[in-house]
């Protein structure tokens, strides 16, 4: 079928300028289109805080409204990413089955939209961060790797979910389910010594706790992340990308036939 | 210097849906291994040769398979047997309107389709006058596409594709619906042989413009060949076909 999308710098314009393209469409390009995406975040932050500080907040420290926030807003471009990409290439069916560019263009270039909406908010919680404390470390620097660790995991299973859906258009509500339950087992409003048993851990090897942790770590609590654990969540990213990759490949032409 | 295409045995098998998609059904699938669709073959054997700077036109009913052998020739879609050899930088232009967007603006939508055409930003910068001229559009410009008729829609799109010159220009009914004025212009296009040894494949139920512009021409029946050859004998062939 069509080479990778990665091999080509003009399929890399292509994913940059669709990403552009669908994220000022998407938002009308206004500056209440990016407030009212942020406010989805920021509401569920406050709500959290007021039902969980006196109970939960002492492990999380003084600061725990931000604690919550940072954990939001980095679960948030997860399950938005991963739930806009399952159905890209449903909605883009017409493309799908008109042009010769690979079909990755578009899950990537939906993923595209929700890191610019990203990008966005993460500016916004740093306002945040000096706002209530003060400062940001030279430790918040970490912060892009610690993304790019989440992004490998995000665009692993937007091809995973995005080519399943195309043979089962019931994916999007599974995965819907799946992750509002996902939210109870990463430490958004929690912190890893309030759970304990099989429970915590669930929450410790869970992926995307460590990416909140790691987060956490260098944009609030200034210190570096444990080389062991970065690592480890860098080599597990960078699996599950090339088994997304090479599953979605390997299908790709029953997608362009089946869509 | 070979020709640019050739397709040698062409076969196109596809599955027809009988039940809803669902995950359900895929774990059943696994489970037991049932498949109970049919299948359909849309391409049968198809042989087809096409030389640098030659023009094509395809005919046969609706449903023939016509669309089908565009996107296998376009790479689009695999055939489930023989192979298809294509030796050149080939554009298609398949529907009306897919690819590019409602609320952007034209010169947007030129960006953005001009790169779904195949050619980089600076060559779209480059070819922008001649795009913009060929589609008569330049007072539209900052203007959302949904303003715009559908005959404009094809204009636009023809112009870019046009543009991305390539070596094969392969067009599924493109000079349907368009006004009279964007018609004559884009046969003119074909006449003065503006493709500049381009190569063209392109589908018509207009029998007429297939003779006037195309030296070859293939009559597809059931996904099967049942002519291929100098215009006006294909024609004359197809004229004469059954009816039903």
């Amino acid at each position: 079928m069509s080479k990778p999308a990665f091999a080509s710098s003009h399929y890399l314009d292509l994913i940059v300028e669709f990403s552009k393209a669908w994220f000022a469409l998407k938002d009308q390009r206004s500056v209440m289109g990016f407030l009212w995406s942020f406010l989805n975040p920021l509401l569920m932050s406050i709500v959290l805080f007021f039902i969980f500080s006196q109970r939960m907040g002492a492990h999380a420290g003084s600061d725990y409204f931000l604690y919550i926030l940072t954990g939001t807003v980095i679960w948030n471009f997860f399950i938005m990413s991963t739930q806009g990409a399952t159905k890209s290439l449903v909605y883009r069916a017409n493309m799908v089955r008109n042009f010769g560019f690979p079909k990755e263009v578009i899950v990537f270039a939906t993923v595209g939209t929700f890191i610019m909406q990203f990008l966005f908010e993460i500016v916004v919680v740093m306002v945040f961060i000096i706002a209530f404390t003060g400062t940001v470390t030279p430790y918040a620097l970490f912060f892009p790797l610690v993304f790019v660790i989440e992004l490998l995991i995000v665009l692993a299973l937007s091809l995973f979910l995005s080519s399943i859906c195309v043979f089962a258009r019931d994916l999007d509500h599974i995965w819907n389910l799946l992750t509002r339950m996902g939210f109870f087992i990463v430490p958004i409003f929690y912190t890893l010594d309030d759970v304990s048993g099989p429970i915590n851990t669930l929450v410790r090897y869970n992926p995307l706790s460590q990416i909140i942790i790691m987060s956490r770590q260098v944009l609030m609590e200034g210190a570096a992340p444990d080389p062991l654990v970065f690592s480890s969540v860098l080599i597990a990213g960078l699996g599950l990308l090339a088994a997304g990759y090479s599953f979605f490949k390997r299908i790709e032409h029953r997608i362009v036939e089946r869509i | 210097m070979g020709p640019i295409l050739r397709l040698r045995g062409v076969s196109k098998m596809f599955r027809l849906e009988t039940e809803a998609r669902t995950m359900y059904r895929i774990i059943r699938k696994l489970a037991t291994g049932e498949d109970e669709r049919k299948s359909i073959w849309a391409l049968k054997d198809v042989d087809l040769t096409l030389d640098r700077g030659e023009k094509i036109g395809l005919i046969g009913g609706n449903g023939a398979g016509k669309t089908t052998l565009l996107r296998v020739i376009l790479g689009i879609i695999r055939p489930t047997a023989g192979t298809v050899e294509l030796n050149a930088k080939a554009t298609g232009f398949l529907s009306l309107g897919v690819g590019m967007e409602r609320d952007l603006s034209v010169l947007d939508n030129i960006n953005l389709f001009g790169m779904i055409m195949g050619m980089g930003k600076d060559q779209i910068t480059e070819r922008m006058d001649a795009i913009v001229e060929f589609s008569g559009l330049g007072e539209y410009l900052h203007s959302p596409l949904r303003d715009l008729s559908s005959g404009m829609y094809q204009r636009l799109a023809f112009s870019i594709a046009k543009e991305s010159r390539p070596d094969l220009l392969v067009l599924d009914e493109i000079l349907m619906g368009g006004d009279i004025w964007f018609q004559k212009k884009a046969l003119r296009f074909f006449e003065d042989n503006d493709l500049e040894g381009s190569s063209l494949i392109f589908t018509s139920h207009d029998l007429g413009l297939i003779e006037r512009f195309c030296e070859k021409a293939v009559w597809i029946e059931g996904g099967k060949i049942m002519a291929q050859g100098p215009t006006e004998e294909v024609i004359s062939m197809y004229g004469r076909r059954p009816e039903g």
